[in-house]
């Protein structure tokens, strides 16, 4: 009896430890929520637009730890190459959905370039890929800015001179996209109540979903499994390892560089220099409170966390308003979060990777005893 | 020829281009008509601005835990030290030693509990060791909202709590090292003080890796199987190289203050880290071995083409491309080193 | 064997990014945003000159129909390139009379004088390039690349 409950009390510990920061999420949200004060279907519209908003791009980083490569960071190139595809349809005057198009058929080779480039690089540093990654969002953030500041409109041909700078060369820092704004989202108008539903955006991110499910059914997919688990082991079952770890972070950054193209046809408009720095950090904060790890991600944990990441997003300036009088007491406090929810996922996953060892290791050492 | 390439090999390119680059930037500097000695008194200003702070990279690099990316905890302890002191009124050259003293306590507790972590997390320092940084950062963002502050030229003018996002140190610690035996030649002007108290914190530590703790600490880093098998308690020497990181880097932000002559709030740490891990890293240190050499070329080298590329730019292309440099430089830097490890234990 | 197998896999490889660059031109062309200027004025082309009409009323596709008067411009956006304009001299009562318009893609913004179409001259007289006069240039914008600012900001 006794054992009994003790089990049950490790099976709840094991629990809370488990999804330890999506059960911190759903507290803060919850006192968050009423302090800020706003009505339901006012947070019910925002999530909804969010959702669409975010969603795709989150869904971007799933490839990659598929692969056992972690979080890339690196996702911040395929925004970088989303944000040159609409700097380039906004030159060319082109509008709505095939504006849209236009823009991911752009930005796909060069995020496939980036893609190749980062793969290539973390594939010279395994075992420490997301800091490597980390750092090259950084330097191709350099280049990125080389490129957009410097070379656009004077070597790349450039005229608008809504977009470009008043000096003749680079481009604003902010750009207007009025010329694809929400047409996606408005393309099947929906509305329920006082509540819009962006359906054709749902679409394509469910589109995407089935995508990533029947990926980690084909071959690839199933070799990215194998690679995660031990890299040694699937190199002497005949799995090009570092080929498939290749492919998966082309993939991931395409997929982000597409999803950056929804993300900034809903703002509306895009900010030149920081919306790719932005969007990375954020969008991995929003994967790991949906209770994903370093090493395992599912769709569930996409939108959990968006959901959960986003409301706290939206409600805490307001909330620090209502309780300090400072609302940018709120947007630090969100920020806070993000990388402090960051941080402990990492090292709770970093603990458990050294205790697996350590599991591992004793295992190993039984065994040869009983030998 | 085999000699030569085989010292382009372990100088490796990336360091051979940075200084090639630096040293044609010199070349050029007197036909675009920018003063060498303004340049280099800016430069050397600068290192002794942000020396501390790269030597603060030593200790953790020793004991195996990697580049120290989580630098701006450490330098979380010294604003902290720096605003106290500020706030409990001391003045001159005593609230310098003041801000030193009482960000001590911050930094070995920040430093404990840092190291405590990152024991647990062998491995993946590094990317961990970012979000500490960032993470308490952010905190402090918050915390320099509401902690009670009072000192007026601390706070914000028009009756909102909170301290300002920039604070002057004019009256206070301002240039206390900068100007203490103060050389002016020409138009060089070199800050003494500044550079001793770097050289006098880089001898020590220079002395430290000497003593018994010292070698263990390397011993630690470079061969761990080694230095459990002689008895070292490793988690202790790694604790203990992170504190003094954090403490280094609490004492390199009060020093880049005083030059500097402000104290910069809120989101200023943010990416502190990443100048002086590069600047290491230019220096010829890898993510596993580092020397105070290292510093002093790394920090030289790194400061000479912050300061001469846009003077440099500007007059002959009339365009300030220096951000952008910098950017790719520093993390193209630090990129090559976290690839290489790799080759040379495969 | 294998020979083949690559060649295969390559040329579909190929065919694909063909079919992927053609659907960008596609695009290009679907896409591409117009803006006509529509002007009732007394117009000079060929040193005949074209009386502006009293009033009349245009339309462009199915957009909203627009009244003119004289002397009167005004501007209607679309996008791709081949468009009906149906105007209607609202004083005689002639009924519509309907034109195809075809835009040459790469231009941004045409002129298109209906007192001269309406007199019969070829469509290609009456819809001409139209450059907007340059304004005198705005104020220099400081470009400040702050990533500590990036992460304030909402998402």
């Amino acid at each position: 009896m006794i054992k009994k409950t003790l089990s049950q009390d490790k099976s709840i510990k094991e629990f809370v430890l488990n999804n330890l920061v999506p059960i911190m999420f759903i507290v803060i949200c919850a006192i968050c929520i009423p302090v800020s004060g706003y009505s339901a279907p006012a947070l019910v519209q925002e999530m909804l637009t969010r959702i669409a908003r975010n969603s795709f791009l989150v869904i971007s980083l799933l490839v990659p730890i598929m692969a056992g490569m972690g979080m890339n960071f690196g996702m911040t190139l395929g925004a970088m190459a989303g944000q040159i595809g609409l700097i380039f349809i906004t030159e060319w005057g082109v509008v709505g959905i095939p504006a849209l198009v236009l823009a991911a058929i752009v930005s796909t080779p060069i995020s496939i370039l980036l893609g190749w480039m980062c793969g290539k690089i973390l594939n010279n540093a395994k075992g420490r890929e997301m800091v490597t990654s980390y750092i090259i969002s950084f330097f191709m953030n350099g280049v990125y800015q080389f490129i957009v500041l410097y070379c656009m409109g004077s070597v790349i041909p450039i005229k608008n001179s809504a977009i470009l700078l008043p000096r003749g060369y680079g481009i604003r820092n902010s750009v207007n996209l009025i010329n694809i704004r929400r047409v996606l989202d408005n393309l099947i108008p929906l509305r329920i109540g006082t509540v819009n539903v962006p359906v054709a955006t749902y679409l394509v991110i469910a589109l995407l979903c089935f995508f990533i499910i029947w990926f980690r059914k084909t071959k690839i997919g199933q070799d990215m499994r194998a690679v995660s688990q031990d890299m040694e082991v699937a190199r002497r079952s005949g799995i090009k390892v570092e080929h498939t770890r290749l492919l998966s972070v082309i993939i991931s950054t395409v997929l982000a560089g597409y999803g950056m193209i929804i993300y900034l046809s809903n703002m509306g408009s895009m900010n030149t220099y920081n919306a790719h720095s932005q969007i990375g950090t954020f969008s991995i904060a929003a994967l790991l409170v949906g209770g994903a790890s370093v090493a395992k991600a599912s769709i569930g944990n996409v939108f959990l966390g968006v959901i959960l990441f986003h409301m706290l997003f939206y409600v805490s300036p307001q909330a620090g308003k209502n309780l300090f009088g400072q609302a940018q007491l709120g947007e630090y406090f969100r920020v806070f979060v993000s990388y402090g929810v960051i941080t402990i996922a990492l090292v709770l996953y970093e603990m458990k990777k050294r205790r697996a060892a350590k599991l591992g290791g004793l295992t190993l050492a039984k065994a040869q005893e009983e030998k | 020829m085999n000699k030569m390439q085989r010292f382009i090999k372990e100088f490796g390119w990336p360091r051979l281009i940075i200084a090639a680059f630096l040293l044609s930037l010199f070349v050029i500097a007197p036909f675009a008509g920018v003063n060498i000695g303004t340049s280099l008194t800016d430069t050397i200003m600068r290192f002794s601005m942000n020396g501390v702070m790269v030597l603060a990279m030593v200790p953790m690099i020793h004991s195996g835990c990697g580049l120290n990316f989580g630098l701006p905890l450490g330098i979380i302890a010294g604003l902290l030290g720096g605003t106290l002191a500020m706030q409990f009124g001391f003045t001159g050259k005593l609230s310098f030693l003041m801000a030193i003293v009482l960000c001590t306590p911050f930094a070995l507790l920040f430093g404990w509990a840092y190291g405590k972590l990152l024991n647990r997390v062998k491995g993946g320092e590094m990317m961990i060791a970012t979000y500490v940084g960032f993470a308490s950062v952010s905190f402090m963002c918050m915390m320099w909202l509401l902690l009670p502050y009072s000192n007026p030229q601390m706070v914000w003018g028009y009756g909102g709590s909170g301290l300002r996002t920039t604070i002057s140190t004019e009256g206070y610690y301002y240039h206390v090292l900068s100007d203490f035996l103060n050389i002016k030649i020409g138009h060089l002007s070199i800050p003494t003080g500044s550079l001793l108290f770097f050289a006098l914190l880089a001898f020590l530590m220079w002395a430290f890796l000497h003593t018994k703790k010292g070698t263990a600490m390397t011993a630690v880093g470079s061969n761990p199987i080694y230095a459990r098998a002689s008895g070292i308690k490793i988690d202790s020497i790694r604790t203990l190289s992170v504190i003094m990181s954090t403490w280094l880097g609490a004492v390199g932000i009060l020093v880049y203050e005083q030059a500097f002559g402000f104290i910069q709030l809120y989101n200023g740490p943010f990416y502190m880290a990443l100048p002086a891990v590069s600047a290491i890293l230019i220096g010829g240190a890898s993510v596993n071995k580092a020397s105070i050499t290292n510093v002093i070329v790394g920090t030289f080298l790194f400061q000479g083409i912050v300061t001469m590329t846009p003077s440099v730019m500007n007059s002959i292309i009339h365009t300030d491309m220096s951000e952008v440099i910098r950017i790719i430089v520093s993390n193209g830097m630090i990129l090559y080193a976290l690839t290489r490890k790799t080759e040379e234990t495969r | 064997m294998k020979k083949i197998e690559f060649s295969r896999s390559l040329l579909i490889r190929i065919i694909a990014i063909v079919l992927v660059i053609a659907l960008g031109i596609v695009m290009y062309f679907i896409g591409r945003q117009h803006s006509i200027l529509i002007d009732n004025k007394d117009i000079v082309i060929d040193s005949v000159t074209y009386p502006a009409y009293k009033l009349l009323e245009v339309k462009i596709d199915d957009q909203k129909a627009k009244e003119l008067s004289k002397r009167d411009r005004i501007e209607v956006i679309v996008t791709a390139q081949k468009h009906t304009l149906t105007v209607v001299d609202s004083m005689k009562g002639t009924g519509m009379i309907v034109y195809d318009l075809n835009i040459p893609v790469k231009e941004d913004m045409m002129l298109l004088s209906l007192p001269a179409l309406l007199a019969g001259l070829p469509i290609e007289k009456c819809l001409t390039h139209y450059e907007v006069a340059s304004i005198a240039p705005p104020a220099e914008e400081e470009v400040i690349v702050s990533e500590t600012d990036a992460l304030l900001g909402d998402i």
